[in-house]
């Protein structure tokens, strides 16, 4: 008797966490693309708020005293092949890039795509540096 | 001299082996020549493989540039404590303070081991010393940290290497790499003793009480190992934020939540014999994510699913985590019947049901972390990003949050509700007159109120409990309050040091809840003389410039920082110039205060006038203000100081030290 008290308050727990995750897999990938999935997207989704995922190509420029950034990210190969880069998405961004940010780096930038097919930023986040390279 | 290493590292691989077989055939009978000579070996092992460390170091401190990792990670202009810090700076370096960390373990074991006690040990060596045989595979065959340089592409030895990066040269850096790889690699004894328990089918409270100290000190490890990553981030990165759900981060994190819940059914077990397959469970399971999280962090798995197992370090690793996986639950199965227990739990308020449910939830946390870090490899998932961990764990840990601020007061098997009526009023009371005043004060975000609520409750709980412990002390033993409550501590290191522990997470949870929700930033480019505001601060820029040494230039704004037309102080945001890294860091100026932390990145420079440089420069200035940020790493000294207390051995004449937990 008393052990099924506990039980069904287990069960009732593990649900709510089931719930919780469900919950964030419901917010947290909505309009999370690479930067393939972006492109298709682009047109369907007009100025939607979307976050892309990408590899931070050579060539990134800074401008207004540090205030403004200019970078073009590249779709993140399966196998990291130095193919042709195909799918990329230039990215303008408002603010100082984290000191991390750097050609190759993989990063998450949030934000809209403006009429020119570029797109707006207004976050973006790095991957972690203390990643140990591969022997 | 370099041979010597690598020499020493074959050398201790071939002792490890033996000493493997010893400990495992060797069994229970630690008298015989077996065991015996095991352990002299496995002293052996440690000798060695400390040998192969020094040697690394010398390499590293003498600038010996005909090794790779020293080429690698060093340049001759690093200070010394720099250039001994790269012994975990690397790939292969880490893998090695990995092995040493195991062989000290094996060797404090094989000290403390005594005649006719301890049965435990043998196996729990056995496992210790397959992890050492493991990471010495891994540095002769794949990862040699004493390998030269390639002749064909260096045909001289190059006069200087390449450096570390510059992110890396922070006091963070120092210890953060190697308290989080210690508490990963001291947890494979707990493990160890877990394995032990079982193969001896001794499942009572022996490997509790032998490894209770091993698990706090990884735990303890590991939870400062993050809190100092999170301040590096903080500190070094410019962004102004501290943790960003990074698979890494989540690989030192998931370790620490099993761990803290494996801490408490131990104690369960301890008190009332309940708890024994949570137990079993959880020392198994922590550490098969601690070789899941090693798997992660080097292989880049996470960011391509194709080139893994490619490499022979990755397979390495599957193996590891197969054994260690498929062995953990083919004992468990095995030890089934004996891992029942008849402990019930007659009420649900009492500390029994309390650890239960904190269990149930940080293990509850621990999984969805690991489903959301896996995401990119498991199938019909979408991955997820940082909005996925807040919205799914964050409430789970400001329910954990409130646990503490319940459990405080609840003791075993019969609640004593009067007691727990007073400490919820009055700390349910002090904490609603702060979230009032905070109201009054303008405040009226409810998803940053409920909860800051919450972590008062849980604050005020335990040192109510805490300061209520003391006084009945003082009365009954008429000492002064301070001898009762040091007294109290020493009398009861694993319950007080808990409660320390419990106040640490509470003002983390309030530097994590105003930092995250009332952060502010302003951003702005000033010519000479140009004041900015930010939230009653006056920022002044006067002018840009220069310093820095051989390896680096440094171009810093000089600015003079008012509050509310007080002058504070003057404040220096530098870029730095790196002779041997390309482009540019920011050394973003901090000014700490228990309010808020004033956090000002210098973003870059442009002339006013490009044909006249004589007119100086506009200067780009991002000015964060992260309120109650300091608590998280007040919260994080909290938290080393209490768990040291619970680390802390008995004392010899330790009064009443049994009977109280």
């Amino acid at each position: 008797m008393k052990n099924k008290k506990f039980l069904i308050g287990g069960i009732i727990i593990g649900l709510a966490i089931v719930l919780l995750a469900f919950m964030g897999f419901q917010g947290g990938n909505s309009y999370y693309f690479t930067v393939a999935e972006a492109l298709e997207q682009r047109d369907t989704l007009g100025d939607t708020q979307m976050r892309i995922q990408g590899a931070v190509l050579d060539g990134y420029e800074s401008s207004n005293a540090g205030q403004s950034l200019f970078f073009t990210i590249s779709h993140i190969n399966a196998d990291d092949a130095p193919e042709p880069i195909t799918a990329t998405i230039d990215v303008f961004y408002t603010g100082a890039p984290p000191n991390n940010f750097e050609a190759g780096r993989h990063v998450v930038v949030e934000g809209r795509f403006a009429e020119d097919g570029s797109f707006s930023a207004v976050s973006l986040v790095t991957a972690c540096a203390s990643k140990y390279e591969s022997a | 001299m370099v041979e010597l290493g690598y020499i020493a590292l074959v050398l201790a691989l071939l002792a490890a082996v033996f000493a493997l077989v010893g400990f495992i055939y060797g069994g229970k009978e630690q008298a015989s020549w077996l065991n015996r000579t095991a352990r002299k070996v496995s002293i052996g092992v440690f000798a060695l493989v400390t040998a192969a460390v020094l040697i690394l170091e010398i390499a590293l401190l003498t600038h010996n540039f005909e090794i790779q990792y020293v080429y690698q990670y060093t340049s001759t202009d690093m200070s010394p404590i720099y250039l001994i810090s790269v012994l975990w700076a690397g790939n292969t370096g880490s893998l090695l303070f990995w092995a040493w960390v195991l062989s000290i373990c094996s060797f404090i074991l094989v000290l403390r081991q005594r005649p006719g006690k301890r049965e435990l040990t043998p196996y729990t060596l056995a496992v210790v010393t397959f992890g050492q045989i493991f990471f010495l595979l891994l540095l002769i065959f794949f990862a040699n940290p004493f390998a030269r340089l390639d002749p064909a592409v260096f045909p001289i030895v190059p006069s200087e290497g390449v450096g570390l990066n510059p992110l890396l040269e922070n006091p963070g850096m120092l210890f953060h790499p190697p308290t989080l790889l210690a508490g990963w690699a001291i947890f494979t004894v707990p493990f160890g003793f877990a394995i032990s328990a079982l193969i001896n089918n001794k499942l009572d409270n022996t490997w509790i009480s032998q490894s209770r100290r091993w698990v706090v000190m990884a735990w303890l490890l590991l939870g400062v190992g993050n809190i100092l990553g999170a301040w590096w981030a903080y500190a070094e990165l410019s962004w102004g934020g501290y943790w960003t759900w990074d698979p890494i981060e989540n690989a030192g994190l998931i370790p620490w939540l099993l761990s803290t819940a494996l801490l408490h059914s131990m104690v369960v077990q301890k008190r009332r014999g309940g708890f024994k397959f949570w137990n079993i469970g959880l020392a198994t399971a922590t550490f098969a994510t601690i070789v899941l999280g090693a798997l992660l962090t080097r292989s880049g798995i996470l960011q391509s699913k194709h080139t893994f197992l490619s490499s022979a370090m990755d397979v390495m690793f599957v193996i590891l985590l197969i054994i260690v996986i498929a062995g953990s639950i083919g004992l468990i199965i095995w030890r089934r019947n004996e891992l029942k227990t008849d402990m019930t739990i007659s009420n649900l308020v009492s500390r029994e049901a309390t650890f239960l449910l904190t269990n149930v939830l940080l293990v509850g946390s621990a999984i969805v972390i690991l489903i959301g870090t896996l995401s990119p490899l498991l199938p019909g998932l979408p991955t997820v990003d940082t909005t996925f961990f807040n919205r799914a764990v964050l409430p789970i840990f400001i329910a954990l949050v409130l646990l503490i601020g319940l459990c405080a007061a609840i003791g075993w098997r019969r609640p004593q509700i009067r007691k727990i009526q007073k400490t919820y009023i009055a700390s349910g009371a002090l904490s609603l007159v702060l979230i009032i005043i905070l109201i009054v004060a303008g405040l009226r975000e409810w998803w940053a109120l409920a909860p800051a609520f919450i972590a008062l409750f849980a604050l005020f709980s335990s040192l109510i409990t805490w300061v209520g412990d003391c006084l009945s002390r003082k009365r009954a033993l008429s000492e002064n309050f301070f001898q009762a409550a040091l007294n109290l501590i020493r009398a009861n290191r694993t319950r007080y040091g808990g409660y320390l522990v419990h106040i640490a997470i509470a003002i983390m949870a309030i530097g994590v809840i105003g930092s995250s929700v009332y952060d502010t930033e302003t951003s702005a480019v000033l010519a000479p003389g140009e004041t900015m505001t930010a939230n009653g601060y006056e920022i002044t820029y006067e002018s840009l410039t220069g310093g820095g040494d051989g390896s680096r230039m440094e171009i810093g704004a000089d600015l003079t920082v008012s509050q509310n037309g007080k002058l504070i102080g003057t404040m220096r945001p530098i870029k730095l110039f790196h002779r041997s890294y390309p482009g540019t860091s920011s050394k973003v100026a901090i000014r700490y205060s228990l309010v808020e932390d004033l956090y000002i990145n210098l973003t870059g420079w442009e002339p006013i006038d490009s044909e006249d440089i004589q007119q100086g420069y506009w200067a780009g200035f991002t000015v964060k203000i992260n309120p109650l940020a300091t608590w998280i790493w007040i919260g994080g000294f909290t938290l080393l100081a209490g768990g040291l207390i619970c680390y802390w051995p008995k004392g010899k004449k330790g009064p009443a030290s049994s009977t109280e937990e």
